[in-house]
């Protein structure tokens, strides 16, 4: 009985086909490997950008509504009359006060006009 | 000789031996893929770039293989999805559709690497002029010897629609073997 004809029967490869074919399959998954990494570290690095300027923004937003905030709150008190409450930290009260009482000071600039008393309503220094 | 599959998938799985491990594995089933890839593509240089690709997609997608079928199964049917994708573009890839069949003719008549007489062409065409399915069945059941369960796994078809398509396949390239030999006698 004849045998039945394989496929290898029918057609050839050329020579050393195979003895090539696994490195070749090796190189070209190392080089995809290799693509795939730095294609890995470029989006990592443009995430990165991405999170610091929007981190930048978030930043200078805040220290702009800070700075609004803070200037907003000067303005009030200057009107108020309350100059010194964000100047002098602790003595800020006494110095409200001091300009309250020295009428004279009225029209002038009322940094060049100042009383800084202790706790005990002593002068401590007087311009 | 190789290592059972287990074995060269458990090296895969560890990042120091996959590279060597990956490279058993291509050659323990790049001969046996070959062969199945070229009785669908005909064509050696078709068959390299698919073969390739096929390595390339088990390397990337190893880690997802969840060993429910056999690894022969699975690099099975990922080499045939590649060889039907690749015909399936090469079809569509003109305005004017492609008679994939005479296309596949035609690459048989200039292969430079055709060994067989003129009567082996013959049945080639034969086998050629069948439709997908059942080219791809009778490949398989003829020259593989595989049985109808394995085909069943890779070509996700039943074993009986399988054995219908082998019938209609063998009554296919009878008939046209008798006519082309009655002519050559």
């Amino acid at each position: 009985m004849q045998k039945r004809k394989k496929i290898e029967d029918f057609f050839s490869v050329p020579e050393n086909y195979f003895d090539n074919l696994t490195n070749e399959i090796l190189l070209k998954i190392e080089k995809i490997d290799k693509e795939y990494q730095s294609l890995k570290k470029q989006k990592i690095s443009v995430f990165i950008r991405y999170v610091s300027i929007a981190a930048s923004f978030v930043i200078i937003l805040f220290v702009s509504l800070f700075l609004i905030y803070t200037l907003n709150n000067s303005n009030k008190k200057l009107s108020n009359n309350e100059l010194s409450h964000i100047i002098i930290d602790d003595l800020d009260i006494y110095t409200f006060q001091i300009y309250k009482n020295l009428e004279h000071t009225t029209n002038e600039n009322v940094y060049d006009y100042y009383l800084i008393l202790d706790n005990n309503e002593s002068v401590i220094y007087e311009p | 000789m190789y290592r059972s599959d287990e074995e060269i998938l458990k090296d895969i799985e560890n990042n120091n031996t996959a590279t060597q491990a990956f490279k058993e594995l291509i050659d323990k089933y790049k001969v046996k893929l070959y062969w199945h890839i070229r009785k669908i593509v005909i064509s050696h240089s078709d068959t390299d770039d698919i073969l390739q690709n096929v390595f390339i997609k088990v390397w990337k997608n190893i880690y997802t293989f969840k060993r429910q079928s056999s690894l022969y199964t699975w690099l099975y049917r990922i080499a045939t999805n590649e060889s039907l994708n690749f015909l399936k573009n090469k079809k569509n890839k003109f305005f004017i559709p492609l008679d994939l069949n005479k296309m596949l003719i035609e690459k048989l008549e200039t292969d430079p690497y055709f060994n067989g007489s003129d009567a082996d062409k013959e049945l080639q065409k034969a086998i050629l002029l069948l439709p997908e399915k059942q080219r791809l069945v009778f490949n398989m059941r003829y020259f593989d010897e595989m049985s109808y369960e394995e085909m069943s796994e890779i070509l996700n078809t039943s074993v009986g629609a399988l054995k219908a398509s082998y019938h209609h396949a063998v009554k296919k390239i009878e008939k046209y073997l008798n006519i082309k030999l009655n002519i050559y006698e």
